[in-house]
């Protein structure tokens, strides 16, 4: 076939209008997830609980106090009720009992449960604080939290001060009434001691008074001296005061008596409250450790919650380069497509899509540093939070670009141009059109464009452009937030494509040069197969 | 969003029903640089609109002896051709080359088959990547690898073109209505080697094999695109073009074509043209005031063959303005005449 006479050639062009839907989307999904980020990390002074304000998680340490002490005390109030019923000789060694009975009680055994119990109480408290840290990361940021976990690490570390120099008066007071008990221990035996008192003798010093009082009558009678005689009354006076001093012992073992009443009992209150101060002194310092292990586990939060500032910088960067990216391409587009994108609108379709983006929720996840943060669903929420770009229509935006129905037409008419060139054939192909030899090459636009039926942009076009030597169809678009034209040019030939006379020029050279072998297929010469 | 009337502000009166999404079955053969520089924007129009996935009616394939691959970045996203890319090997081409030039007579004559379909005393080659201007190795090239390396994959993408009902059914559950009509593109630059020379080949086969309701178009990039090349290569690049134009041509005018070679192929006699329309495209705008680099001029053909593929206006293009212009392309009308060894 002659090439003049092939006109089975096409060209075509696409220019349009859009909104770069998905590029905007991205940018105000970025935009989002960005402004969490910053919301998250946010410096502000943290408006936290001082640590005594704070939330216990039981009362195990009073209750324990409470049961073991009380335990102590009551064996110590027992042997105080029966004091009466001791034996002075052994009451020293039935106290000793008590005390090495109280003694294993406060010992390693119980001072492991106490040690546990803290160490529990820590870990507890530790987790109430991990809450009260997210919550404040959720209404003040992260590293108002972070701060606020400082100052409550320095709480305990001037609590455990405190408690220490608590412990060392204990050191001091455990002392004092250690000289205490020794002292009573000493009265107690020199009490004792003194009342030991040999009851025969004083039997044997009444006897002899006695067989003294008979002689004295004996002889008084035989000699007949009255007794209310002078020698009379001075032996009676005699005798009496005799019986008095013989006597005399005895009245101090009543005194006695008494007296080992009450030194027993300071001696029990004075093993009591040695045993309590033993007692008080291992729990002050279990709970001086208590205070060791919350500031360590609090170590370990605040730590948690540092990697998770510096992860969210890292993200809050990573999102800032991203988000400046897609900002600095939201205008890029194909070279005929015209991007339909005012300033205002960004502001508009962020406003819109931020109403449905779950902040709080967001913001929930990423303070719980505990927890890893999932991005990708964030990332998913977000998108889906301004899917809504993929509806807005073109038509609309384009009003609000060019707000007349004559500016309106006027971009129009530049996108028509583009697409079909200034002389209505032109696609992406330069023609000749003097080259045609009189045959004119068809033209038809496709107009796409959403909602045809009642857009009146559409309605415009086909007014302005149908009929007019040009066949022009309007199709429904596929994308309502584009405008596409394509412009189809057919019916042309080899020929008449710009510069053709260059093309033919350089094929009768090589041609001539090379001969047959410039052609890329050939065919046999005879028509048939070379076999 | 409330539909809105742009010239006086108000809602639309009548509510706008739903668009369901749509496909247009469609084919891409592409063949050499041009065509490499066009996919992977049509990959990253098609998947933008599908939300990311590829379509199984939507299968592509790029030849090309030069084996440098291509991708683009869009939005964040790199789009690769890695995945429908089919290098071309050229030791087979290479091989033969160096027997011919030898002179190895045992050797060259398995290549005597190919007389009358290559020029074989005027084959060259090179180690460079690509066919380097070198016609009739490009024409050597091609037959050569044509049975092992091309004709599956155009296979492949004809059975693609029409989903099974599975496939159709599967789509359709999730909203995508299926054109009962389908299209082939082949894509290629008609003033360098590997697309000329692999241009009437796969137009033939693709002719000879396409599916009935399915509509075969060219786009060959005309030498005008080769604005960054030498002199030498434009003016070779042009006789190159101009050369196709003309076998292209007479096998529209009744020349058969024997594929991939007599002694083991097949003839394919085209009774009718073997496209339905060639789109020629030189990358100029406003009849030549505006020159389109070439990386735009790519992305636009992509983004045309996606609107084509994604909207309905593909099937009016198709169905109205096509079949107008082409009354007699009802389908599949070829002949295939298997030839015996």
């Amino acid at each position: 076939m002659p090439l003049d006479e092939f006109d089975h050639l096409a060209s075509f062009s696409i220019v349009g209008a859009q909104i770069p839907a998905d590029k905007v989307q991205r940018f105000l999904a970025t935009t989002a997830l960005l402004e969490t980020t910053e919301t998250i990390l946010r410096v502000e002074e943290p408006q936290g609980p001082k640590l005594a304000a704070t939330r216990e998680p039981n009362l195990a340490r009073v209750n324990y106090a409470d049961g073991v002490r009380s335990e102590v005390s009551g064996q110590w109030q027992r042997i105080t009720q029966e004091l009466d019923s001791i034996p002075s000789t052994q009451l020293l060694g039935r106290l000793d009992s008590v005390w090495a009975a109280t003694e294993k009680k406060i010992g390693e055994e119980v001072q492991e449960k106490i040690r546990q119990l803290f160490t529990t109480r820590a870990h507890s408290k530790a987790d109430i604080l991990k809450e009260e840290a997210s919550r404040l990361a959720r209404e003040q940021g992260l590293p108002a939290a972070d701060r606020w976990l400082e100052a409550i690490k320095d709480e305990c570390r001037r609590r455990r001060g405190d408690i220490g120099r608590e412990v060392s008066r204990y050191a001091d007071r455990k002392e004092r009434q250690s000289r205490e008990l020794e002292k009573h221990k000493e009265e107690w035996v020199q009490l004792l001691s003194s009342t030991e008192v040999e009851m025969g003798e004083v039997a044997r010093r009444f006897l002899m008074l006695a067989g003294g009082v008979m002689l004295a009558g004996l002889v008084f009678w035989f000699l007949a001296i009255p007794a209310t005689s002078a020698l009379g009354l001075s032996l009676v006076v005699l005798f009496v005061l005799l019986a008095l001093r013989t006597a005399r012992p005895l009245f101090r073992r009543l005194w006695l008596s008494n007296r080992l009443k009450t030194a027993a009992v300071q001696l029990a209150s004075a093993y009591r409250a040695l045993s309590l101060c033993s007692l008080d002194e291992a729990s002050k310092r279990q709970e001086g450790d208590y205070y060791e292990t919350l500031r360590d586990t609090l170590g370990r939060i605040q730590e948690a919650c540092r990697q998770r500032i510096a992860l969210i910088e890292e993200r809050r960067t990573e999102l800032q380069t991203r988000r400046q990216a897609q900002q600095e391409t939201l205008h890029d587009m194909p070279a005929t497509i015209r991007p339909l994108l005012r300033e205002a609108a960004l502001d508009e379709w962020y406003e819109r899509g931020r109403a449905q983006v779950p902040f709080s929720t967001w913001v929930q996840r990423v303070a719980a540093f505990a927890q890893e943060v999932d991005w990708a669903q964030m990332e998913q929420e977000a998108r889906e939070a301004f899917a809504f770009m993929h509806a807005i229509q073109a038509e609309d935006e384009l009003v609000r670009l060019y707000p007349t129905p004559e500016k309106q037409m006027e971009f129009l008419e530049s996108l028509r141009q583009a697409a079909l060139g200034v002389s209505d054939g032109e696609a992406f192909l330069a023609l000749d059109f003097a080259a045609m030899q009189g045959r004119q090459p068809q033209v038809h636009l496709i107009v796409e464009i959403d909602d045809p039926q009642h857009s009146a942009l559409a309605a415009a076009m086909q007014a302005r452009w149908a009929g007019n030597g040009v066949g022009m169809t309007v199709e429904r678009a596929s994308d309502p937030t584009a405008i596409t034209l394509f412009g189809l040019v057919y019916g042309y030939t080899l020929g008449s494509q710009r510069a053709w006379n260059e093309i033919e020029a350089a094929f009768e050279q090589v041609k001539k040069q090379e001969g047959l072998a410039i052609y890329p297929v050939l065919f046999p010469e005879n028509g048939g197969t070379a076999r | 969003m409330s539909p809105f009337n742009p010239l006086n502000g108000q809602a639309h009166a009548a509510p706008q029903e739903v668009l369901p999404r749509f496909v247009l079955p469609s084919a891409y053969v592409g063949l050499g640089g041009y065509a490499k520089a066009v996919f992977p924007y049509l990959d990253a129009f098609l998947q933008q609109h599908y939300g990311g996935e590829r379509l199984p009616c939507l299968p592509r394939v790029l030849f090309d002896f030069d084996p440098a691959p291509a991708e683009v970045s869009l939005d964040g996203t790199v789009y690769s051709i890695e995945s429908y890319f089919k290098r071309l090997p050229k030791k087979v081409l290479l091989d033969y080359y160096r027997k011919l030039r030898r002179k190895k007579t045992a050797e060259v004559e398995a290549l005597r088959c190919f007389a009358g379909y290559v020029r074989l005393e005027d084959v060259r080659a090179t180690d460079a990547p690509g066919l380097n201007l070198f016609m009739q190795g490009a024409n050597l090239a091609w037959r050569l690898v044509w049975q092992q390396y091309v004709e599956p994959e155009l296979k492949r993408v004809l059975q693609g073109l029409h989903p099974d009902p599975q496939t159709r059914s599967a789509l359709e559950r999730q909203g995508i209505r299926v054109s009962p009509r389908s299209t082939i593109w082949v894509i290629a630059g008609g003033g360098s080697t590997t697309g000329p020379s692999g241009l009437i080949p796969a137009l033939c086969t693709l002719k000879a094999r396409k599916p009935p309701q399915t509509n075969l178009f060219a786009i060959v990039f005309t030498p005008p695109c080769y604005r960054d090349k030498t002199t030498h290569h434009r003016r070779k690049g042009q006789a190159i073009f101009r050369a196709t134009m003309e076998q292209l041509l007479a096998i529209f005018g009744g020349q058969e074509f024997d594929q991939p070679y007599s002694t083991d192929g097949y003839r394919i006699s085209l009774h009718e043209e073997p496209f339905d329309q060639l789109f020629l495209v030189d990358g100029t705008m406003g009849g030549g005031l505006r020159e389109l680099p070439n990386e735009e001029l790519a992305q636009l053909v992509a983004l045309f063959l996606s609107k084509l593929a994604v909207g309905p206006v593909g099937e009016r293009i198709l169905g109205t303005i096509m079949g107008n212009l082409n009354p007699d392309v009802q389908g599949n009308n070829q002949e295939e005449e298997k030839h015996a060894a």
